[in-house]
């Protein structure tokens, strides 16, 4: 613990130690280091699209649902075809059972 | 070069210009943004930035100030965006950390040297920039501009875009929380 006048002391003494600070310089080769980051940008860093795309994590994702989709797409398909050759089947065997059988009045007219 | 030639041959994207201007104030941005970012490195990233900036919106600029305190501009807000940025980044490292989420651990530079310090003055600095590093955006920016950078008021003033008298309330007040600031540290030693 130190007492006032020696803490005022060091206080004032550090807020005076940048009192004669010289500029601080850039590592040589400054301009060199920023023509090159300029060339960078002057040749276009791809759309934040483009790389949110070609991230492997998105990019897996999206094919993932893509495949999914189209599996749900092609089962669905296949799915109806097979209730609609059921349906028939069970309405032609109704309408068997029933006697339902509709004869056009031209099928008669032979006999 | 006279600065309106200046001006005008980097208006007409003169190569030749734009190395002359670098060349005239890569030392006064670079010292700049890191009297406020205390990293050389990101400093010179910051002052790449600001030249960047320069070199794409030379049109923009009306001749209204000096070019120089346009730059000081740029480099203040570049140098003030640069240091939230990483405060936020730090902050949601933090949290993130605290979910078990992120391990990583933030390297800081433990003691900011200021290389034009004068030898016998290094060790007392470096606890100065510790405490200029807590002040208030403007209050540090007036520190930097007036004791880092060697601006008067008058230049402090037209650079940041207030009146003298707000500039010496800064200062005022910039050297009034390093004084408590100092104090604590010195009381806690």
């Amino acid at each position: 613990m130190k007492n006032d006048d020696q803490l005022s002391k060091e206080i004032e003494a550090t807020l005076n130690s940048l009192d004669g600070v010289s500029r601080a310089e850039t590592a040589p080769y400054f301009y060199t280091r920023l023509e090159a980051k300029l060339e960078t940008r002057r040749v276009g860093s791809p759309s934040l699209l483009y790389r949110l795309l070609t991230r492997p994590a998105v990019a897996v994702s999206i094919l993932t649902i893509f495949l999914v989709l189209n599996i749900m797409a092609i089962k669905g398909l296949t799915n109806d075809n097979t209730s609609a050759a059921t349906k028939t089947a069970s309405l032609q065997s109704f309408a068997t059972e029933y006697n339902l059988n509709t004869t056009s009045v031209y099928n008669n007219s032979g006999k | 070069m006279i600065e309106e030639l200046l001006v005008e041959s980097l208006k007409n994207r003169q190569q030749s210009a734009f190395k002359q201007l670098v060349a005239d104030f890569e030392h006064m941005v670079y010292n700049t943004a890191l009297g406020i970012i205390h990293n050389p490195q990101e400093a010179e990233d910051v002052a790449q930035e600001v030249f960047i900036q320069v070199y794409e919106s030379i049109q923009k600029f009306k001749g209204e100030s000096k070019l120089s305190t346009w730059l000081y501009r740029i480099t203040i807000t570049k140098a003030l965006d640069w240091q939230r940025h990483k405060q936020r980044k730090k902050r949601f490292a933090v949290v993130t950390s605290l979910f078990g989420l992120n391990n990583e651990v933030e390297t800081e530079i433990p003691d900011f040297v200021h290389p034009g310090i004068i030898m016998e003055n290094k060790e007392r600095s470096a606890i100065l920039f510790k405490a200029i590093d807590k002040l208030p955006e403007n209050q540090k920016v007036a520190f930097v501009l007036n004791k880092v950078e060697g601006q008067n008021y008058q230049e402090v003033a037209d650079i940041m875009g207030v009146t003298v008298g707000a500039v010496e309330s800064y200062m005022h007040r910039a050297k009034q929380n390093l004084r408590k600031q100092l104090a604590t540290y010195y009381t806690d030693q």
